[in-house]
């Protein structure tokens, strides 16, 4: 029995509906508001409405479920109940047929599970090896001092760390530049109107369908090479070559290209929005800074290899890049559709009605976090499950977390060591973007940067 | 010294069973998340900062130390 039934009604109870936000107009409900400023319109509904706040994007009626036991409920929740699938069938014509949100559930579940094999620890090792060499190379030619335009930079730089954890070192280097215009194609294809129909007659769309089809001739060469070679690289693409089904038949050639994609779209632009805050963040706070930049000091004094273990012994720094996830989440909303009615308290939302949780709302609940809009990293993690959410929650939980934290810091621990940054326009310049679905600054984002005296690994110029 | 398990949120990473082999290991089916399994579900003592390791570095969160 989940929370949500238990918490329910006694029997003979009636149940209520969700109470509706206010404002909704008559062509398409509140989806006007919703997409100019959509953490400002949660935040107005919860205000409003409190845990439970039902309004209307463009005839899709969405219940937004705030607070610790609501967010629970959702999390909890079985895909029989509240489907995750059938809430993000936009992804479908990108990440292509029979993938993940496409797949029947069993394989569906069979494909995230191989996903996940891709994040085990042994990976995980030259994973951490991969983006320390990437970062090495992204910095090799700043010299003493320079500015950079975070957007811009840590896209790029990203990129290059999930092609080569994707697909290894010999693809990223000799092989990305089509994958990467392919890329752009198929996130061009995700348009207001694709959440009416991702199907449509329309230009952009055709481009993103031949972008899957050519991403796919890219992958299957990759793949008949591997086989050839018998060449082992460590990457997550030998992973889903390796993974099969209950069954026993490996996935094919379409599903690991989707796999791919699925993983690139997970990863990519969350963990690019996130290095861009996490940077601001550093070079506006010079104290927090100090003490991690003491504690990778201490690190390197015990002559810790660089590498896993010694990433994870950054309390200071994880605690840092935490507070920025919690202010700047980098995901914002998350959508499930009712599949059967779900009960919450003494409410019920009928199946075929969305629900969705906001992440960004859950991290500026005073009662978890005191004084929410100030950046604290030293504010300990709410006690409370389901309070902090910056990875959601539940089965559906980014897979990637651990990946995603030990990325940041392998940057972050590299970059303080060698740099020190300061901000290169007025503090309150640096403003959260909420036009995408992903958080990030607002462009441009400009931070500068000049050489630590007497730091590491560096040889003179 | 006990383990609890909340198995809703185990997505089957297995950092668990690399950290703490003696206390965890993984049922992995290939059916969907592979998910842990107590195999000691009273530790002793000795095992402590292994078992401590597994539930700071489980990325769901999934592993909770109680002493009674």
């Amino acid at each position: 029995m989940s929370l949500a039934d238990a918490a329910g009604a006694g029997p003979g109870a009636p149940w209520r509906s969700a109470p509706k936000v206010s404002g909704a107009r008559a062509e398409g409900g509140h989806l006007a508001e919703f997409a100019e400023n959509f953490c400002r319109f949660l935040a107005r509904a919860h205000r409003e409405c409190g845990e439970l706040a039902e309004f209307d994007l463009g005839g899709q009626e969405t219940v937004l479920m705030s607070g610790p036991e609501a967010q629970e409920a959702f999390f909890r929740a079985p895909d029989e109940q509240l489907s995750q699938a059938l809430a993000y069938q936009v992804m479908v014509p990108v990440f292509g047929p029979g993938v993940i949100f496409d797949a029947p559930p069993e394989r569906c579940k069979a494909q995230l599970k191989i996903q996940v094999d891709a994040l085990r620890y042994q990976n995980m090792k030259n994973y951490a090896g991969v983006i320390a060499g990437e970062v090495e190379d992204w910095s090799a030619a700043w010299g003493e001092q320079g500015e950079l335009e975070l957007l811009h930079e840590f896209h790029q730089l990203t990129l290059h760390t999930a092609t080569h954890c994707l697909l290894g070192g010999h693809f990223r280097h000799h092989l990305s530049e089509e994958f990467y215009r392919l890329y752009q194609d198929l996130q061009a294809g995700i348009q207001a109107v694709s959440f009416v129909d991702p199907y449509l007659q329309q230009p952009v769309f055709a481009r993103r369908d031949r972008a899957r089809e050519r991403l796919e001739q890219l992958v299957s060469e990759l793949i008949a090479r591997r086989r050839a070679s018998g060449l082992v690289v460590g990457d997550a693409l030998e992973t889903f070559m390796a993974g099969t089904y209950p069954d026993g038949s490996h996935l094919t050639d379409g599903e690991i290209t989707g796999l791919v994609i699925a993983t690139l779209f997970a990863g990519h632009h969350t963990s690019s929005g996130a290095a861009a805050w996490t940077l601001v963040e550093l070079a506006r706070h010079p104290e927090a800074c100090r003490e991690i930049v003491a504690e990778l000091d201490a690190i390197d004094a015990r002559g810790l290899a660089p590498g896993l273990q010694a990433l994870r012994e950054m309390p200071a720094l994880e605690a840092f890049i935490g507070e920025v996830l919690r202010l700047h989440p980098p995901l914002v909303v998350l959508m499930r559709r009712v599949m059967r009615d779900f009960s919450f308290r003494d409410a019920l939302i009928p199946a075929g009605k969305t629900v969705a949780v906001s992440i960004y709302e859950s991290h500026q609940n005073p009662d978890y976090f005191p004084e929410p809009a100030r950046f604290d990293p030293h504010r300990p993690e709410p006690e409370r499950m389901f309070a902090y959410i910056p990875f959601g929650g539940g089965r559906h939980k980014c897979a990637g977390n651990a990946f995603a934290m030990l990325q940041l810091k392998a940057i972050f621990s590299a970059l303080l060591r060698r740099y020190a940054f300061e901000l290169a326009a007025p503090p309150e310049r640096y403003v959260d973007e909420v036009a995408n679905m992903t958080m990030k600054p607002r462009a441009p984002c400009v931070v500068r940067y000049r050489a630590r005296k007497g730091s590491p690994g560096r040889t003179p110029a | 010294m006990r383990v609890v398990l909340d198995l809703d949120l185990c997505q089957g990473h297995g950092v668990c069973v690399e950290e703490a082999p003696d206390i965890f290991r993984l049922n992995d089916d290939g059916a969907g998340y592979g998910r842990v399994e107590l195999l000691l579900p009273q530790p002793p003592q000795a095992l402590r900062a292994s078992l401590e390791r597994a539930a700071r570095y489980c990325p769901n969160r999934v592993i909770t130390v109680v002493d009674d």
